[in-house]
């Protein structure tokens, strides 16, 4: 068993600072901030079953938990962002006291009591002034199971991941949904009534009765209408940014195995040394409980590929699904 | 022997001077870090204009929507205005970062150099780009704009505290205008070629635009009457304040509003309430007069008989449009080959001959000026003036002198325009801009002053059609035009579910950044010129 605690703090990196645009630049390029890391990585390694008749049964246990923490950025800034996306989109950024590269974005209006506003004039949501924090997609710890059995010459492998949150924005999802293309959506003209109080969009403030108490909605839409709105307010196109955020969760088949390698015996009399031939299959099934079940999305999809930008998705390519043969041979 | 060592040491010292030169890493020539005072004006001049015109980034491209001259299905149809919309996001960053920040590159160098006329012109852009920010923000980043290293993060002013400085300013940049100039633009100024007389009848113009603006506030008679009696304003279509464009594809610098409008994805429909008022169909304005400058001002893509590729919204004649802020089943349907696009006259798309086709770039120029502030603008605001008896000019002869300003106008971009495969267009006709002149004024006489204001900011309103913040700025002040409302237009499938914006959100980009700039919103805040 391997275990490892870590406590890292860096400071003064060099960084690409996105500064308020009114101070005539876009960027300053600084020495600044500092940011903590610390974590848990357990290697376990447990061998259940091994037999005088070559049978073994051995298990690989990783386990990894980070938590990053940013600690300071240049003085008089409140956040900035990690990278400039499309003008006051989703954009993931750096804030003091959160993790590294939180997502913000627009969210829906609510009350003071954190209930939706709903707009009388459609019975859909309605956007707030401020955007918010919408989603982290550091996920809370990380976990990979590989089990190995063996016999004879036979050897079965078999990797299992699970990621345990880091939350994912994805206009892919958000496009099935909309677009009402995928099982999630069918019974388009079922009535659904969002749940929430009326509210007005022009103060922002929810409307109330005669005896001043907040007015349930009772507004009934369409399920197509609750997927696609023309001017925001819906969970679908034209959401605010909050609604496109899933929770990544995934277990996972990363990497299936089955290997044969001829016995000794049966090579010397040919001019080999050693002959294996292995079936390989990657990223062969996964199951995502928390992303609309039909849309089949794989929250492993990064629209930004690994660079600090993590948990964004600009309807981009899928993950593949790949299978080999492998044969090799010594002389 | 001899002759190897002299290759060698040829090879050495070549190599020698090869790798100082490699290792000189400092020196990027691809991004120098000078620039020439003449470089930064040209770039000044064209992100000022592009970001208040109808380029997509441009504050006209959201604005002339909520003037109704034209709709677009875009998140801000239906007064739905946020602080992540394209046009504010991107004209708020073109604004700051790019155009007064080469302002004040511009007046340090060429305070530097003695380069005054360099300094006089960035004194009175940059009076002019802050009080059309003053005018669709209310407080903006003034004092502190624009300063850093000092700081990165400035403070909101008062909108009504900037007002005064911009009227020294503008004192400030004449007066530069004036003195002896080490070096003087030319074919870099692309708005006045260099011609300073012509800055200074600006600059004394925008005074006059913005007292007008404050009238309602304080009073500002004095001022006014000064600058009429002086009468160093602009004085004819050829002083217009106007950004020209080419024709050339690439790099393009056709109109960005053609490029957004003639081309591929055509993102403007034309405005049914404008297109009903211009056709004399508009019941609430200017019944049954047909505006003659319609051909110019959009381009029917369909004949009178031809079948649209969707089912239309809109439809009369050869004309295809949405409504705004309508959620009918036909408002998402595709028309690019069949709507009604811009014309030749706000952007130098085609001429509407009749001939029905679906242009392509080469059908037309593209090059018509980003117009901004112009003769008859001005013309407008003295009529505008005396009407509310702050001058002592005549209102209607004033409102004629504008309208007839209008019209040469268009005329002079018909008989500059290049019509390609078309025959060039004909001039508006003396008898038929005297027929619409006569008309419009025969109403003029009969109404009370009110009236007469609604149709002096009528005629203003259509007059502007492709530069639309002057306007969104005049309707707020003044009430009129009429504008078109979703609510009570007898159609069930239009309606806003907000009020019309008195003030545009701030960038949220800006709010996101700035811990001092709190969002504001925009149905509950208003400018502070805005006494209704």
């Amino acid at each position: 068993m391997d275990f490892t605690y870590y406590y890292r703090e860096t400071s003064d990196q060099i960084v690409n600072v996105s500064v308020p645009e009114t101070s005539g630049f876009q960027q300053l390029v600084t020495n600044a901030g500092s940011i903590e890391n610390k974590g848990v990585e357990v290697g376990l390694n447990l061998v259940p079953i091994q037999l005088n008749n070559s049978l073994r049964w051995e298990i690989y246990t990783a386990f990894t938990r980070n938590r990053g923490k940013v600690l300071e950025i240049p003085e008089g800034l409140e956040r900035f962002n990690v990278r400039n996306l499309f003008g006051g989109g989703v954009t993931p950024v750096i804030e003091p006291g959160q993790p590294y590269g939180i997502l913000r974005g627009s969210v829906s209006a609510r009350d003071d009591e954190g209930n939706l506003l709903i707009d009388p004039s459609s019975g859909m949501l309605f956007e707030a002034l401020e955007q918010a924090k919408i989603g982290d997609p550091n996920p809370d710890f990380l976990l990979g199971v590989t089990n190995t059995i063996s016999f004879k010459g036979f050897t079965l492998r078999a990797l299992i991941d699970y990621r345990q949150g880091g939350d994912i924005y994805t206009t892919t999802v958000e496009r099935l949904l909309g677009r009402g293309v995928t099982k999630d959506t069918e019974d388009r003209d079922a009535s659904r009534i969002v749940p929430g109080f009326l509210g007005d969009p022009n103060t922002g403030l929810p409307l109330l009765d005669e005896d001043g108490n907040k007015i349930p909605n009772t507004i009934q839409v369409s399920t197509n209408d609750l997927y696609f709105q023309n001017g925001g307010g819906s969970f679908g196109i034209n959401a605010e940014d909050e609604w496109t955020v899933y929770d990544g969760t995934t277990i996972r088949l990363r990497e299936a195995s089955i290997g044969y390698t001829l016995p000794q015996s049966t090579l010397e009399n040919l001019p080999f040394g050693r002959v294996s031939i292995t079936i390989t299959g990657r990223n062969l099934w996964y199951n995502a409980p928390n992303i609309p079940k039909y849309t089949n999305f794989d929250p492993e999809v990064n629209g930004f590929g690994s660079t600090n930008t993590q948990g964004i998705e600009y309807a981009s390519a899928p993950t593949t699904r790949r299978y080999g043969i492998n044969l090799s041979v010594t002389f | 022997m001899n002759k190897l060592l002299t290759i060698y040491l040829l090879a050495g010292l070549f190599l020698m001077s090869s790798c100082n030169e490699f290792f000189d890493i400092n020196d990027d020539p691809n991004n120098p870090t000078e620039a020439s005072v003449d470089l930064l004006l040209t770039n000044t001049e064209l992100t000022l204009v592009n970001s208040l015109g109808m380029s997509t980034s441009g504050l006209s491209a959201m604005l002339s929507v909520y003037m109704h001259q034209v709709t677009r299905r875009q998140g801000f149809d239906a007064y739905n205005v946020l602080g992540t919309d394209f046009p504010i996001t991107q004209s708020w960053s073109q604004f700051y970062s790019i155009a007064l920040e080469d302002m004040r590159e511009i007046k340090n160098i060429g305070t530097e150099q003695e380069a005054w006329h360099y300094v006089g012109i960035a004194q009175i852009m940059e009076a002019y780009a802050y009080s059309q920010m003053v005018d669709v923000w209310g407080n903006i980043p003034f004092l502190e704009a624009n300063t850093s290293p000092d700081t990165f993060t400035p403070v909101l002013d008062e909108g009504e505290g900037i007002y005064p400085q911009l009227f020294t300013m503008l004192d400030e940049g004449i007066a530069n205008l004036e003195k002896s100039s080490s070096l003087s633009p030319g074919s870099d100024d692309l708005i006045y070629g260099g011609n300073v007389n012509n800055w200074r009848k600006f600059a004394k113009t925008v005074k006059l635009k913005l007292y007008n603006q404050l009238r309602l506030v304080q009073d500002v008679s004095t001022e006014v009457n000064a600058l009429i009696t002086e009468g160093d304003l602009i004085g004819d279509q050829s002083e217009d304040f106007e950004l020209a464009y080419g024709q050339t594809q690439s790099p393009d610098n056709r109109n960005p509003g053609f490029i957004a409008d003639n081309l591929g994805t055509r993102i403007y429909y034309i405005s049914v309430w404008f297109y009903e008022t211009l056709t004399g169909q508009n019941e609430e304005i200017l019944d049954g007069i047909t505006d003659p400058r319609v051909p110019y001002y959009w381009y029917n893509q369909l004949s009178e008989s031809g079948t649209p590729q969707s089912p239309a919204e809109y439809r009369d004649g050869a004309f295809l449009s949405i409504f705004f802020g309508s959620t009918g089943p036909n408002q998402a349907g595709l028309q690019d080959q069949s709507q009604t696009i811009l014309g030749m006259y706000p952007v130098g798309g085609r001429f509407d001959d009749g001939g029905a086709i679906a242009p392509t770039q080469t059908d037309a120029p593209g090059d018509i000026p980003q117009r901004i502030l112009t003769h008859y603008a001005r013309l407008y605001i003295e009529a505008e003036l005396a009407i509310a008896e702050v001058t002592n000019g005549d209102p209607g002869a004033l409102l004629e002198s504008a309208m007839r300003a209008s019209f040469a106008k268009v005329n002079e971009v018909a008989a500059n325009y290049d019509a390609k495969t078309q025959d060039a267009p004909p001039q508006i006709s003396d008898e038929d801009i005297d027929t619409y002149i006569t008309a419009v004024l025969t109403r003029y006489d009969a109404g009370d002053n009110d009236e007469k204001l609604e149709i002096i900011m009528t005629q203003k309103w259509i007059a502007s059609f492709g530069f639309a913040v002057d306007a969104y700025t005049d309707y707020r002040r003044t009430g009129y035009p009429l504008i078109y409302d979703p609510n009570t237009d007898n159609l069930s499938f239009t309606n806003a579910s907000k009020n019309f914006p008195t003030i545009l959100p701030y960038s949220a980009t800006e709010v996101e950044l700035n811990p001092n700039v709190q969002q504001q919103n925009p149905t509950q805040t208003k400018v502070f010129w805005d006494a209704n």
